[in-house]
């Protein structure tokens, strides 16, 4: 019973906790960091950085493009948005994922030192890929948004049907959109976005692409949308923390 | 500079558990601190083995979106567990290795599955992690062993 005790009594973050996982993440993160350092052959390590620049770049570019156009559609609709908030981000490495097979999570190389703290929302050049959930010095852990556990408002772009997306606990990494009215219109491929209510997720960044739906077993009153998500979780690198 | 062994094994492990890709087709990334802990459980004095279990499963809690210090404890449970039994078994038998690496895997996967929410999928992922703790625990007692005699640790 006592033993219960403290495992759920550790269950809730807490100063000593926190204090505790920043001093054995910091402990071993130069580790994880030990095989940035293994050397190559210098032709591969200068082509390595040469490609990440670019990727930076195409990273930037594609998200420039996405969110003009969000921004055009936006406009079409004659919305009152006239100007299209401009996202101040800072680029991360990926440096590890989790230690656990039972949760969905990443590990960057940027932390408190650079102006990151938990609840920020990260994305790369696909679209969204999580919030920040924990932050030491000179890193911090991004829960991905396939964990179940991840939850981030959302909406069709074509029908804007609003939802929740959430993770699926699958070997694929699945999305699942809920709460879609049982009247809205929604075809295989639609796009969703994120919806910007929540404060965490800026609006209008992509998320997935519809791929089936269902009732609701439960309630029935509502669709659940299974959804392929348009950034490759198992391939992420680099990534880009909004910092506004 | 047994203990330091096992501290400097379990930093390696570490670091190489989050950085190795998933298994291909199956998704589960290899978990290699369990049988750390395994062999520290059959090796190790009390104060040693909870230790290293402790500072195992703290080391696998700061590198994990799971809630702090419960992987520590029930490491520092099983090993414990272990550590009673083990005046009635052959540490060198390869199935009692095995049988203790699949045994601190499961009871390490069952504390998080709590935490992390029950799916069918999670049985899947449980007979998964035991299959490749079977392979993993007896290669790393032999290697830790192999390193202890190089250098003539106690």
């Amino acid at each position: 019973m006592l033993l219960i005790g403290w495992i759920l009594l550790l269950g809730q973050p807490t100063a000593v906790s926190t204090k505790l996982r920043m001093i054995f993440a910091q402990l071993s993160t130069p580790f994880v960091r030990l095989g940035d350092h293994i050397p190559t052959v210098k032709s591969r390590r200068d082509l390595e950085a040469q490609n990440r620049d670019l990727r930076a770049a195409n990273t930037d570019l594609r998200l420039q493009v996405q969110r003009l156009s969000e921004l055009n559609r936006e406009t079409l609709r004659a919305n009152r948005l006239k100007d299209y908030p401009t996202l101040r981000t800072l680029g991360a490495r990926v440096i590890g994922r989790d230690a656990s097979n039972w949760w969905k999570s990443l590990q960057i190389d940027r932390g408190s030192n650079d102006g990151l703290r938990e609840n920020l929302a990260v994305i790369n050049a696909d679209g969204l890929v999580g919030k920040i959930i924990h932050v030491s010095r000179g890193e911090a852990r991004v829960l991905l948004l396939t964990d179940p556990n991840c939850k981030a408002s959302a909406l069709l772009q074509e029908s804007r049907e609003p939802g929740v997306v959430t993770g699926l606990d699958s070997l694929e990494p699945r999305l699942q959109i809920t709460y879609i009215s049982r009247q809205a219109v929604a075809r295989v491929g639609d796009l969703v976005i994120s919806s910007g209510l929540g404060g965490v997720f800026p609006k209008g960044i992509p998320i997935g692409t519809v791929l089936s739906g269902r009732l609701n077993p439960e309630t029935g009153m509502y669709h659940d949308l299974e959804l392929k998500p348009v950034v490759d979780f198992r391939r992420l690198e680099e990534v880009l923390v909004v910092l506004e | 500079m047994n203990f330091l062994l096992l501290l400097a094994t379990l930093l390696l492990l570490a670091a190489l558990q989050v950085r190795l890709p998933a298994i291909p087709f199956v998704g589960i990334h290899l978990e290699f601190l369990p049988a750390l802990v395994a062999y520290g459980a059959l090796t190790l004095n009390l104060p040693g083995l909870l230790t290293l279990a402790l500072a195992t499963g703290f080391t696998h809690d700061a590198l994990s979106a799971g809630p702090f210090g419960v992987t520590g404890l029930v490491y520092a449970g099983t090993a414990l567990l272990l550590h009673n039994f083990r005046e009635a078994f052959d540490r060198d038998l390869p199935v009692l290795q095995i049988g203790a690496g699949i045994l601190v895997t499961l009871t390490g996967a069952l504390a998080i599955w709590c935490f992390a929410g029950f799916h069918f999928s999670g049985l899947w992922k449980l007979v998964l992690l035991a299959l490749q703790a079977a392979v993993i625990t007896p290669l790393l007692f032999f290697g830790l062993d192999f390193t202890r005699y190089q250098l003539r640790a106690p």
